[in-house]
């Protein structure tokens, strides 16, 4: 399906939740870090400077963006809406809203809004409509979620290219290299990634540090290819060389979480409900202290346009599972045995449960350590 | 999403070369009446932390506050389990991991007698949310903007930045000479990209006209699509922190090349001899008139000022300013040549206030 009917759905989805808050005129701000809100909202992928949007309740949507070049490539990459390029974007919008008399008008992400439009929150009547949109983030259209299982695709090839990629004596950045390369070839545009390489000393994933590949290694990545603007992501880990007993033995331990958290998946419970499900196990085994922040941020987290949408799968987020939703469940944490080490699929939630689009299988992968 | 190498080297990078930059900003803040600044970062707005700190934020955000003395205070939404890493990379100054880093750092503030003005870096851009967090925190506080003294303390190119420069630069055109013989969009982007990556690029963003005769603006496209018999790629690549963009025109017909070689030993040539205290406009039209059967269609030059990596200064379409206020220049040309569409960019080594 191509992402210009996607657009199409997402935007008739918008203006009838605007009808429904009474919203005459909706401002959405995104830039690349977090692009979601404006891409639900102009099918724009945002790379450099910021964006801002304004659609109007007959669906009129003007897109300003401060870049030039950002200008010439909406003006090519989107369809159905006005772009203006703006070095003063800011004053240009002031602009109108000021112009707008006695609309409604609502705004998101509040959080990132520019201060110079949100100083103006009382005197031009601004409401926040972040909670209106996340709620449309959060549970996809089929047309959402086609393109999330395409994506899926891309996620369970690139892992290959990946695995592939792992040899001793390679640097982390040139995996990360292999990947971005094989991606851009077969049609992904963007594409989230992590990576960790040594043994207990490694306490989580970053971007690539130099590091390079001996045996005996862990080597974890989650991979989150961008497909027609949605992410989707795998979380894996490989040993460079057999892996030990201890290595093999810990693995399981998120295996069996992450089987864990899948099982309950089904509308009607929340988001805690994965979390402590997947965090059981862990202490049944006696790991209980590393499912905390100390050692762990979250154990899934929703997927679409941002990658690291909501809800977070953490014990105390109570947001209510819904069916059309998508996330990632992974118990990704440290194992004071072996080291770091992840494992996560990528799911949409049915009326009967989880159905799981990644398909790379559940191992502890291993590579060759000469 | 940053992806690329991100590791810090004392060589590349020395702790001296920043916090000499700290000191400019701390003595522009001095002549401003500026009691502290707060300047605000994430993936696409790194620009003015990265240059003091040599730090950039692979994800999520992250405030820098600069007092009139000391090391700088780095807060971020970043987990407390990256914490050790942001320290490998970020050698200078203290780390706070929060999710209120505005609240944290305003709270420090609040604690320091005889503190009247706090500057914001662009402070109409800055995120709402951050700003009540930090107007909270300072209820006594006058919080202005701090543009003007960060701009007097980046005006300076120094010498680990020409390069960090140079090193992105050279990054950039040797990605671009690994595409000229595909025949396949996604085949030619996924190759730029991968060396680019391959040669330690911190981020990488390529786009492409991939048929210049039938359109010459720029765009992301990946995936197995047909090249037409003229295209152009463009690399924007960031080294350490340091951002450049290539472009570079390649065709499939021999006389096609010639006529581009012919062109990009001109451009060379202009970027080579900008000067900084005369116009761009004038320069760049002059340079045009010397090269047979060449027709300007536009031109950008920029810079990094802010958090912006990469800002315009100055284009075709106005304004036509001189480059005597940035640091480093990279500028865009498109021309037509005997019909020929034809663009490049890249790094101008003479522009710039040196040390």
């Amino acid at each position: 399906m191509s992402s210009a009917v996607i657009a199409t759905a997402r935007r008739n989805r918008l203006l009838q939740s605007m009808a429904e808050a009474d919203v005459d005129l909706l401002v959405v701000y995104g830039n690349a870090w977090q692009g979601d809100y404006l891409r639900y909202a102009t099918d724009y992928g945002i790379l450099e400077g910021e964006g801002l949007a304004l659609i109007r309740c007959d669906g009129n949507t003007t897109l300003f963006l401060d870049s030039p070049l950002e200008t010439e490539r909406a003006a090519v990459e989107t369809s159905g809406i006005e772009i203006v390029y703006a070095p003063a974007m800011l004053k240009e919008v002031e602009s109108i809203l000021e112009r707008s008399g006695n609309s409604h008008i609502g705004t998101a992400p509040k959080r990132l809004m520019p201060q110079r439009l949100a100083a103006r929150t009382k005197d031009l009547g601004l409401t926040d409509s972040t909670t209106m949109i996340d709620r449309l983030l959060m549970k996809k259209l089929d047309c959402e979620i086609a393109a999330m299982r395409a994506a899926a695709h891309m996620a369970d090839d690139g892992y290959q290219v990946f695995r592939n990629a792992a040899r001793v004596g390679r640097v982390d950045y040139e995996l990360v290299a292999e990947v971005e390369g094989f991606f851009r070839a077969h049609g992904v545009d963007d594409n989230f990634m992590i990576i960790g390489v040594g043994g207990k000393e490694v306490r989580g994933m970053a971007p690539p540090m130099g590091k390079r590949l001996k045996p005996g290694d862990l080597v974890t990545t989650e991979l989150t290819p961008c497909v027609n603007g949605y992410y989707l992501q795998i979380c894996r880990t490989l040993v460079v060389g057999e892996p030990s007993p201890a290595q093999h033995t810990a693995f399981s331990i998120y295996r069996d979480a992450l089987e864990a958290g899948l099982a309950v998946v089904k509308p009607g419970i929340t988001a805690a409900d994965i979390a402590r499900a997947e965090n059981e196990i862990f202490r049944r085994h006696g790991l209980g202290d590393y499912v905390t922040d100390a050692y762990t941020r979250v154990r899934g987290h929703g997927l679409g346009l941002f990658v690291d949408t909501k809800p977070h799968i953490l014990e105390d987020v109570t947001t209510p599972i819904e069916s059309g939703m998508t996330m990632i469940v992974h118990p990704n944490t440290y194992h004071r045995d072996v080291g770091y080490m992840v494992l996560g699929d990528a799911l949409i939630v049915t009326a009967t449960g989880a159905d799981v689009l990644t398909r790379t299988p559940r191992e502890l992968f291993s590579v060759p350590a000469n | 999403m940053r992806r690329g190498l991100m590791a810090w080297d004392a060589d590349e990078i020395p702790i001296a070369a920043l916090r000499q930059r700290v000191e400019r900003l701390q003595i522009a803040m001095v002549q401003a009446n500026q009691d502290a600044m707060i300047l605000y970062t994430n993936f696409v707005r790194s620009g003015a932390v990265s240059y003091l700190t040599a730090f950039s934020p692979y994800w999520a955000d992250g405030l820098l506050l600069v007092s009139q003395q000391g090391d700088p205070v780095f807060a971020t939404t970043l987990s407390k389990r990256v914490g050790s890493w942001i320290q490998s990379v970020k050698p200078i100054g203290e780390l706070i991991n929060t999710p209120t880093p505005a609240k944290a750092l305003g709270e420090r503030l609040a604690t320091q007698a005889k503190m009247r003005r706090v500057a914001v870096l662009e402070l109409d851009h800055f995120p709402s949310g951050l700003y009540g967090e930090l107007a909270a925190a300072l209820p006594d506080v006058e919080i202005i903007d701090g543009s003007e003294s960060f701009a007097a303390a980046r005006s300076t190119v120094d010498t680990v930045e020409r390069r960090l420069l140079e090193k992105a630069d050279a990054i950039a055109k040797n990605a671009l000479e690994h595409s000229p013989e595909f025949t396949d969009v996604g085949a030619a982007v996924g190759a730029v990209e991968m060396h680019a990556r391959l040669h330690g690029a911190e981020e990488v963003y390529v786009a492409i006209a991939s048929d210049l005769d039938a359109d010459r603006r720029f765009i992301r496209l990946s995936g197995p699509r047909p090249l037409g018999r003229r295209f152009a790629i463009r690399a924007t690549v960031a080294y350490k922190g340091s951002w450049v963009r290539q472009t570079r025109t390649y065709a499939s017909n021999n006389n096609d090349r010639t006529a581009i070689a012919r062109a990009d030993t001109w451009f060379e040539a202009l970027l080579q001899g900008l000067d900084a205290s005369r116009s761009l406009y004038e320069q760049i039209g002059a340079a045009v008139a010397t090269l047979p059967d060449a027709q300007l269609v536009s031109w950008i030059a920029e810079a990094s000022l802010g958090t912006n990596p990469l800002s315009v200064i100055a284009s075709s379409g106005g304004p036509h300013e001189t480059a005597r206020r940035v640091s480093a220049l990279t500028l865009t040309v498109g021309l037509t040549i005997g019909g020929m569409p034809w663009w490049s960019a890249g790094l101008s080594p003479s522009m710039g206030v040196r040390e």
